[in-house]
């Protein structure tokens, strides 16, 4: 059993490393999460949950006012919300900050950030059912709460390319979704 | 079945499959090698000795933690591109405040040092459960640890200038109360899944 027990740990312990955590979330094949039921919270604590967007496109960041690399996207996120937001398009940055509303206020009034709702999910239920074992996490869902694209790491959604890709899925009429890559 | 007893027959499909390769599967990217499966057969239990300190400065060894069941983990905390979120769900694990993990403590050991300092760690760890405890120490104390722990790790890039990353293992470690390896937790285990291994090891020894 020692034995066994030596061998499990070697073998784990030359897995999964933390630099790999990205590659084993960046491929954007659909995963078994289901937006639809997807819940968190608002400024106020009340529930937020992702259908009430269905209709528009939705990007959703899962982030962490701790996390050193989700922080420089927040002001781009801002940024892609005051331009884009309205009908048609909602950015939704969901921390899971521990503590909650009142630690991402504090953020995002330091930073500026003026045009993003809170929504936390401080007890990480959120973060479970999407499977995020890294953040920060990107996850572009279409009109009819479809994932369209799941991008782990800091992405610049401010930039041409990917604003194309939300304008992509904006003009998209009603069907099934193209199989956008990243 | 117990998540735990699911990892060990994967595991044991891998032992059968890949014997005696050293850089064996798994995601990593930039190479950070877990111990030699020869290495880790030999010599002395796994996690002590070590000598670390908390974020209040004062000591932790391998001792600290007897009469409880640890989770141990390393990492740090300038993630360059992700962070785990393993911390967020350790702290999810012990909000629940049920029996079962009102008997666990975990620690994390940091493996970067330099910038990790007590002060940073412990501004660091109030997002985090209080069961969580974070440790330092010197570079040489860190790499004791790490080679207690049987964990292999590896800084790229510009240290001088402070522009570098440390490539680590994100699984964790389950000790019983008297200090003795019992298994091993995935870095990307849920909050249940923590819960129920340490609910299953604890039942097994009793």
């Amino acid at each position: 059993m020692r034995l066994f027990h030596t061998l499990l740990f070697s073998l784990a312990m030359a897995g999964v490393s933390a630099a790999g955590i990205a590659q084993a979330a960046a491929p954007a094949q659909a995963d078994a999460t289901d937006p639809q039921s997807l819940c968190f919270s608002d400024a106020e604590g009340r529930p937020a949950c992702l259908p009430q967007w269905h209709g528009r496109v939705v990007l959703l960041y899962v982030w962490a006012t701790w996390c050193a690399p989700c922080r420089p996207s927040m002001a781009r996120l801002d940024k892609v919300q005051a331009l884009l937001g309205g009908k048609d398009f909602q950015v939704v940055a969901l921390s899971v900050d521990k503590r909650g509303a009142p630690a991402v206020a504090n953020f995002q009034a330091r930073n500026g950030i003026r045009h993003l709702a809170i929504f936390t999910d401080a007890d990480a239920k959120a973060m479970e059912a999407l499977s995020a074992r890294a953040i920060p996490l990107s996850i572009l869902v279409d009109r009819q709460g479809r994932v369209a694209q799941r991008v782990a790491g800091p992405a610049d959604w401010d930039s041409p390319e990917r604003l194309a890709s939300i304008f992509t899925l904006i003009n998209r009429p009603s069907g099934p979704p193209s199989g956008d890559k990243p | 079945m117990p998540f735990f007893q699911t990892i060990g027959i994967r595991t044991a499909c891998l032992v059968m499959t890949f014997a005696g390769t050293p850089a064996i599967a798994g995601q990593h990217v930039h190479g950070a090698p877990g111990p030699s499966t020869a290495a880790a057969a030999e010599g002395p239990a796994i996690g002590a000795p070590f000598l670390l300190r908390g974020t209040d400065g004062r000591p932790l060894t391998d001792k600290t933690f007897r009469g409880e069941w640890l989770i141990a983990f390393f990492g740090y905390t300038s993630c360059p591109d992700v962070c785990p979120t393993t911390l967020t769900t350790l702290t999810k694990a012990f909000a629940a405040q049920d029996p079962v993990m009102r008997q666990v403590r975990a620690l994390f050991v940091t493996l970067d040092p330099r910038r990790d300092t007590p002060a940073m760690l412990g501004r660091y760890m109030t997002h985090f459960s209080p069961r969580i405890t974070a440790a330092t120490g010197s570079r040489a104390q860190v790499d004791a640890a790490a080679r207690a722990f049987r964990v292999r790790y590896e800084i790229e890039g510009d240290v001088a200038r402070g522009a570098y990353t440390v490539s680590h293992p994100v699984a964790m470690l389950l000790f019983n109360p008297q200090g003795r390896f019992v298994s091993l937790i995935p870095g990307g285990a849920t909050a249940a899944d923590v819960r129920a291994t340490v609910a299953a090891f604890i039942r097994k020894q009793h």
